[in-house]
């Protein structure tokens, strides 16, 4: 399956970056291409811009056995985000790796930009 | 003896002559004729010599005593007396008793006089030492009422273990209280020790009055023949003769200490360490030796020098011997059951029937036979202290030294002494990690490290053995380096005429072997071959033509040992030495011999002797027989809770015979108990090839119901559990069979597979499948309750709390019902959860009751800490916080029982919740630190969280700080509840904004946190319960209530902003 992972390093405490990660509520706030997001009964779903009648439901799963990523999966799509803060200088390393299903191939570049963005406004957000 | 001057103890002389002079004199006040000590103490010599030597050991003594051997010694050209203010206690001991004070006199003479003397006077000193205190516990027991009575005859028999009065006062006082079977005992230690020792029967005096006692038993003429046949069968056995404790003072002197504390209650272990030969056995026997002079229980066990031998071997050697020793406990006590298992023995002895029992999980299994040791050692300490000697740790399996770990936790209150012996090379971390265990507890009294003896010591020693002159003397103080097994030998090689002494012990143990005749030299061989003591029974069974008269032959070669009921080598190095001796050929012969034994006096069902026939049919080079021993070895180490070893056992029988598809079977189970699943899954596989090729799909759906049980218990694998349980269905439709046994267990299977993580409704289509093939009735026990678990399961999850009471209950009593406790207290805190889910607290209540209720006396403290636990929270959450805290202080009590680490921080973060709400801020953050220090069965983000609110309230903000930044970088599981973790770590945030003064921030973050509150719903409820169930192997009590969580933070706002204004 292509996949590929990234990094960004923010001065913002880990617990501030965490707060935006764990809170699906707030995916639009940083998620690049994301316009809207709501939780209910416990389960998240997403709404891409320009796409305010296509929910796509995110399952959001936390491991114990994983070192601690934040794992959100597309139920639509099956593409996969795993999230992971380090602390670090101060501040907080964030790292992503995506993983990007083999019918799903034509998103990649998409997907490598999506995340690089995202990476950067999760981190100015934290800083907020 | 020791000696003080002006209250210090003063180190014995070096020479043994003076020392022994000194204590004729204490003992005789007045003038003594010089000619007559002369004669005394140098018989074999002429008179001048005599008195020559005499003058020469005055001399040391007042050199050896200094100022006051000059006050006291008086030698006058006739005589020598011991004069002046000089206190002696025998003699206080006879004045005592003169006055009419016999507790004062009992209790300062309950020494032997005169240990580790060897000279014929000190004997005799000691005898009627022996007989004058026996005759004042007499007295004492006459006065006294029943229970001291008892305890002053007890001591008469531990003086005079051989002595038949005293025996009789014994069995007449203990049926005089209503105990008879213990009379009756007492009269069979009697005649075994007589039988064993002596080869005699009671006398007809003490016969008779078992037979009294027995009252329509057996007949008195029967009684009698027994006695003349045992009398006449037996060879004689010399009596064991200890050697005298050299050069030791200093350590014996600690471990008398340490006995003085234990047998007044506080009880202790003690640690012997040194090279073998150097003395630890004998030093820890005196010991023994003086505590049963004092009345009271000894017991020693020992590590196999085998090696591989069954695991818990140590204890079921301890267990057997202390079961001769101890009364029968009242009928209603368990541990003797549980025991059983360990040490057959013990049914019959206390006269239980060990009645077929339940198989239970391993762990469960090994926490009640840890518990019933534990029982054991309570009970042999009830009613006299106890000296416990375990010897050769270095050699024990490492469930025996968990066990010694259990055991110890409990001996600080108990009237006990252990004494554990060991090897420092090689090293051993198993052991040493259960000796920094004990330091850390505080529960070793001494560690004792035996260095070399001392030239003087050895010299002793030597001289013990035999008449050896000076230049003899000389060459084993030499030869032996400090230690006193090679000085032994070698001075008995001296003694018996050997010219030289030998270079090495081998060369020594070789001498003392060439004059035996054929039988004794057999048997001294296969006593070396055993690699442990033999006892009577298997003495009794070796391939000879009378093995006892040859072993009485054998033990005058002072290599080998015939006393306490055990036949073997005195010492390891010698066995060793044996041993080392055999040509292969022959020694392959005696292994397979004592393997013969073993395997002829086996029990029925599975033996702990298996794997020492095992270990001896390999080394004999018969591994075809080795690989049945080895699979009833698995067996046994089932039985007792040794899944580890069961799987090890299991692995060397596939190395022998690796297609044996029962064995492969049998090692997929082991590897699915020990958590396995991979190597589970690869045995099973194995055995499947095998079972596939027969051809037939009944073994074929058996195998895979195998597997199922795997996932189903121990792995807890749903997915697993349903894969396997649709194959043995899908099978058996392929095949047309009914095997309505195997579809009804595969078909319950399943629907607990849904239930617990599939569909909720499949599983009830399932379950209604099971009835409607079980005609409407299940007969099985266990069935029944795989049925009604998976439907209070499917209940829960679909958030039907109330209507899973039902099944619970039906579960809760067919688990009881099955034997299996276990099931029913998880059935029972199940019930509990969904109770508090639905709010109904009384009702939670009764079911954690009834968990205990099902764990009363099963000594599965794991499952009662839980329960307690859980309790804690039930109590907790409806506000009864002194409750909660007394439940939640008991689980600490049961996890410091246990010496689990993880189950210690587990409730010390209950502890710790509770102490928060009680608004115990310090108690609270320093009890959460604990228990987030490792390892636990918690959901650490939450403890987080919750120590730093309790730091927040201390104002301790920036450690707060820490604490919420460790919550974000902590792992998070379902278990965490994560979709709830931003309003609680913004709302913790709120309340260190708070305790710092920033005002507008706290405000912010609480509002932020109560914005989060009110996304969140109380939705998918029995999902949360089933994650925490799946994560922690417990129930949540109490859910989360996002109701209940945005009230409390909106309070927390309203307070803050009425401060602000």
């Amino acid at each position: 399956m292509p996949q590929f992972s990234d990094a960004i390093t923010t001065s913002a405490p880990p617990e501030e970056v965490w707060k935006l990660l764990y809170d699906a509520s707030r995916f639009a706030e940083w998620w690049e291409g994301i316009e809207t997001s709501e939780v209910r009964d416990g389960g998240a779903t997403i709404y891409p811009d320009g796409y305010p009648d296509f929910p796509m439901p995110q399952a959001i799963e936390a491991s114990r056995d994983d070192g601690g990523r934040v794992r959100i999966s597309c139920l639509v799509s099956d593409i996969r985000f795993e999230w992971r803060l380090t602390e670090h200088a101060g501040g907080t390393r964030i790292s992503v790796e995506v993983e990007v299903p083999e019918e799903e191939a034509q998103r990649f570049d998409r997907q490598r930009e999506v995340a690089q963005k995202s990476l950067r406004n999760l981190a100015e957000c934290a800083r907020a | 003896m020791t000696v003080e001057i002006d209250g210090k103890p003063l180190p014995a002389p070096a020479g043994r002559r003076a020392w022994s002079l000194l204590a004729w004199l204490a003992l005789h006040p007045g003038p003594q004729a010089r000619g007559e000590l002369a004669a005394r103490f140098w018989p074999d010599v002429l008179d001048t010599s005599a008195r020559a030597s005499l003058r020469s050991a005055v001399w040391t003594l007042r050199r050896d005593l200094g100022d006051a051997g000059g006050a006291h010694v008086v030698a006058t050209r006739d005589h020598v007396e011991l004069e002046g203010d000089v206190a002696v206690d025998a003699r206080e001991f006879d004045a005592l008793v003169a006055e009419g004070e016999l507790a004062r006199a009992a209790e300062l003479g309950d020494a032997p006089l005169l240990a580790g003397f060897e000279d014929e006077w000190a004997l005799r000193a000691r005898d009627a030492h022996r007989d004058h205190l026996i005759d004042v516990l007499e007295r004492l027991a006459e006065d006294a009422e029943p229970k001291a009575a008892l305890s002053y005859t007890r001591r008469q028999v531990a003086l005079e273990p051989m002595g038949e009065e005293v025996h009789r006062r014994l069995m007449r006082r203990l049926a005089a209280t209503g105990d008879r079977p213990a009379a009756l005992a007492a009269y069979e230690r009697l005649r075994e020790r007589l039988r064993r020792e002596l080869g005699l029967a009671p006398s007809a005096a003490t016969r008779e009055l078992a037979e009294a006692l027995r009252g329509e038993g057996a007949s008195s003429a029967a009684a009698a023949d027994e006695a003349i046949v045992v009398a006449a069968t037996a060879a004689p056995a010399p009596t064991r003769r200890l050697l005298p404790l050299a050069g030791r003072e200093a350590e014996l002197q600690a471990l008398l200490r340490a006995w003085d504390e234990a047998r007044a209650g506080s009880g202790a272990v003690v640690v012997l360490r040194g090279e073998a030969g150097i003395g630890k056995t004998r030093l820890a026997t005196e010991l023994l030796d003086r505590a049963r002079a004092q009345g009271a229980r000894g017991a020693v066990c020992a590590g196999l020098e085998l090696g591989g031998g069954a695991p818990l071997g140590l204890w079921a050697e301890l267990a057997a011997e202390l079961g001769r020793e101890v009364p029968a406990p009242p009928p209603e006590s368990a541990w003797p059951d549980d025991l059983s298992r360990l040490a057959p023995e013990l049914a019959a002895r206390f006269g239980r029937d060990p009645a077929a029992r339940a198989d239970v999980p391993p762990e469960l299994e090994r926490a009640r036979l840890f518990e019933a040791a534990a029982e054991l050692v309570a009970w042999a300490t009830h009613d006299c202290p106890a000296v416990l000697v375990m010897e050769d740790l270095h050699l024990v399996d490492d469930l025996s030294l968990d066990l010694v770990g259990y055991v110890a936790r409990r001996v600080p209150r108990l009237p006990v002494l252990v004494v554990l012996t060991r090897r420092e090379l090689p090293r051993r971390p198993a052991v040493d990690a259960l000796e920094q265990a004990l330091r850390a507890r505080g529960a070793l009294a001494a560690e004792l490290v035996l260095a070399p003896l001392e030239d003087t010591a050895v010299a002793t020693l030597s001289r013990a053995i035999g008449a050896l002159d000076d230049a003899d003397v000389a060459q084993v103080v030499l030869g032996a380096e400090g230690n006193a097994l090679l000085a032994v030998e070698q001075a008995r090689a001296l003694a018996a005429g050997e010219r030289e002494p030998p270079a090495s012990l081998r060369g020594a143990v070789r001498a003392a072997m060439a004059p035996l005749p054929d039988d004794a030299r057999r048997v001294a061989e296969l006593a070396a071959v055993a690699g442990r003591d033999l006892d009577p029974g298997e003495l009794v069974s070796l391939p000879l033509d009378d093995p006892r008269a040859a072993a009485s032959r054998a033990v005058q070669t002072g290599l080998l040992d015939a006393g306490a009921g055990r036949f073997g080598y005195r010492h390891a190095l010698l066995r060793e030495a044996v041993y080392a001796d055999l040509p292969g050929p022959h020694r392959a012969h005696l292994h397979e011999a004592i393997a013969t034994v073993l395997i002829e006096r086996a029990d029925p069902g599975p033996g702990r002797r298996a794997a020492e026939a095992a270990r001896h049919l390999r080394l004999a080079g018969r591994d075809d027989q080795a690989v049945e021993q080895l699979a009833r070895a698995a067996d046994h180490a089932r039985a007792v809770g040794a899944i580890d070893e069961a799987a090890g056992f299991l692995a060397e029988a596939l190395e022998l015979r690796p297609e044996d598809t029962e064995l492969l079977l049998a090692a997929s189970d082991a590897e699915a108990w020990r958590g396995h699943r991979a190597l589970a899954e690869e045995r099973f596989e194995q055995a499947l090839k095998l079972v596939e090729a027969e051809g037939d799909p009944l073994a074929c759906a058996t195998a895979w119901l195998h597997l199922e049980r795997g996932y189903h218990g121990p792995i807890c694998y749903p997915r697993g559990v349903l894969h396997t349980s649709t194959r043995v269905l899908e099978i058996l439709d392929e095949a047309g069979l009914d095997a309505r046994a195997l579809r009804l267990e595969a078909l319950s299977a399943r629907a607990w597979s849904e239930a617990i993580a599939g569909d909720a409704d499949e599983a009830e289509r399932l379950l209604a499948q099971v009835l409607d093939l079980a005609g409407g009735k299940l007969d099985d026990g266990l069935l029944r309750f795989d049925v009604s678990h998976a439907r209070q399961l499917a209940l829960i999850r679909r958030g039907q709390f109330r209507e899973a009471y039902g099944p619970s209950i039906e579960a809760g009593v067919d688990a009881v019902r099955a034997g299996r406790p276990d099931l029913s207290a998880g059935i029972w805190i199940n019930a509990a959860a969904a109770a508090m889910a639905v709010g109904e607290h009384a009702r939670a209540e009764e079911f954690i009751d009834r968990a205990l209720e099902a764990l009363d006396g099963v000594g599965t403290f794991a499952l009662e800490l839980l329960t307690w636990s859980a309790r804690a929270h039930l109590y907790l959450r409806t506000g009864r916080l002194d409750a909660a805290r007394d439940a939640a202080a008991h689980a600490e009590e049961l996890a410091d029982r246990l010496g689990s680490p993880e189950y210690a921080r587990l409730t010390a973060c209950d502890s710790g919740l509770v102490a928060l709400a009680r608004g115990e801020h310090e108690r609270a953050a320093a009890l959460l630190a604990r228990a987030l220090d490792g390892e636990a069965p918690i959901s650490r983000p939450l403890a987080r969280l919750t120590r730093a609110e309790a730091l927040a309230a201390l104002h301790r903000c920036d450690e707060a700080d820490a604490e919420i930044r460790a919550t974000a970088l902590e792992p998070v599981g379902p278990a965490d509840f994560p979709d709830t973790l931003v309003a609680r770590l913004t709302r913790v945030q709120g309340l260190v904004a708070a305790a710092r003064g920033d005002d507008a921030l706290a405000q912010r973050r609480l509002r932020e946190s109560a914005a989060g509150w009110r996304r969140i719903t109380d939705r998918g409820r029995g999902d949360r319960m089933h994650a925490v169930f799946a994560d922690f192997g417990r129930p949540a009590i109490g859910l989360v209530e996002p109701a209940r969580e945005l009230e409390r933070v909106e309070a927390e706002l309203e307070e803050l902003h009425a401060a602000v204004q």
